[in-house]
């Protein structure tokens, strides 16, 4: 572990990881708790979640070298392949493995202290959004979980970008008003 | 610390594994392989060809025997008649089929894939669906396709266990078209052969 890297923005991460292995690291650290939070929200089991992290960190660890700086931000690529694998995933009825197959991984076994410490991400605010309308769960999920912009949300969703924007709006607020209940 | 170290440690020694000089040196190892094979198929092609080759080319219609075709990965591909494209198809297909992977849908179709697994889209169960034994699996092992049958889009082959399947043309046409599976059970092939 190196902690020079930890202050690297991820595009440099990303276009060394193959000759840092430390950077790559770093680029872990940075992203494991909202990649595991978007898989936990979806899946419920921590096991499955932790499962489906790994898969989805080792593909971006194999095509980081393909990996192009864009609009933007590279979480918003990291969340593609999550976003992938998740769908592959279900579709298949197991998680994939293959970039970890490719890349001589080993099977993911977690100790007690790695299931305590997922446990410990609090799924409220995740679980509260699940609770949302569907268009608002949607558009809030894109925008602030995935992190994606306005027009490919719509572009997505089929609807304006001001439609979008009002159904983010919306359900931020009556996630505010849910957490301030609880 | 993050919440899965172990996790970490992996990614870090695999992001290791691809920075060693042996992961640069496999793909140069790799292009002279596929130019080695690729100059041995082109020469025994121009000796067992001759000069008659136009005439040899394209089998006449109706089952025949279709002589095994190796495979060439990564070489370029000349023409290969429409009844070697569906031969070679149905041999690289049994030979990931021995290897039981669900997860592997190459030279298959969608349905022919989810007959495999028990799977369709969205982790739903296929009913009624038992998946090939191990035995019948093995049954093509060391298999080659001897006989094929072309009619329109559709196509059987056969190997040399009996075992039949059936294709599809999914894209393309008699010079370039690509054929994937469709059928690989018992039921593959009716009336293809007969």
């Amino acid at each position: 572990m190196s902690a020079v890297w930890d202050a690297a923005p991820d595009e440099r991460l990303l276009a060394t990881a193959r000759a840092e292995p430390a950077a790559f690291g770093a680029f872990y650290r940075r992203h494991e708790d909202r990649v595991l939070g978007y898989f936990l929200a979806r899946v419920g089991d921590p096991e499955v979640a932790a499962d489906l992290m790994a898969e989805t960190f080792a593909a971006a660890l194999a095509s980081a070298h393909r990996f192009r700086p864009r609009k933007e931000p590279a979480s918003a690529w990291l969340f593609g392949i999550a976003r992938n694998n998740l769908a592959m995933s279900r579709r298949r009825g197991r998680v994939e493995a293959r970039a970890r197959r490719r890349l001589g991984m080993a099977p993911l076994v977690l100790t007690d202290e790695s299931m305590e410490r997922i446990a410990d991400l609090d799924p409220t605010t995740l679980a509260l959004v699940d609770e949302l309308p569907g268009d608002q769960q949607e558009a809030v999920r894109a925008r602030v979980i995935d992190e994606r912009d306005y027009a490919d949300i719509a572009k997505d969703l089929r609807c304006s970008e001001a439609v979008v924007r009002k159904r983010v709006s919306r359900g931020l607020g009556a996630l505010r008003a849910n957490l301030e209940d609880k | 610390m993050t919440r899965i170290p172990e996790l970490e440690q992996q990614l870090v020694a695999a992001a290791e594994r691809l920075r060693s000089p042996r992961r640069f040196a496999r793909p140069v190892l790799r292009a002279a392989l596929a130019v080695g094979v690729g100059a041995v198929v082109l020469g025994l092609a121009v000796v067992v060809a001759g000069p008659d080759d136009g005439a040899r080319r394209e089998q006449p219609a109706g089952a025949s025997p279709v002589p095994p075709t190796a495979d060439r990965e990564g070489a370029p591909e000349p023409f290969i008649p429409e009844r070697q494209r569906i031969a070679r198809t149905a041999n690289r297909w049994a030979r990931n089929f021995i290897y039981a992977d669900p997860e592997d849908c190459t030279y298959m179709t969608q349905p022919a894939c989810e007959r495999l697994s028990c799977v369709r889209v969205g982790a739903r169960p296929v009913p009624n669906c038992t998946p090939p034994s191990p035995a019948y699996r093995l049954s093509f092992a060391r298999e080659r396709v001897r006989d094929v049958e072309i009619r329109g889009n559709r196509a059987a082959a056969r190997f040399s266990n009996g075992e039949v399947v059936e294709l599809e043309r999914v894209s393309g046409d008699e010079l370039d078209g690509v054929w994937w599976i469709t059928k690989w059970d018992r039921n593959a092939g009716r009336g293809f052969f007969e």
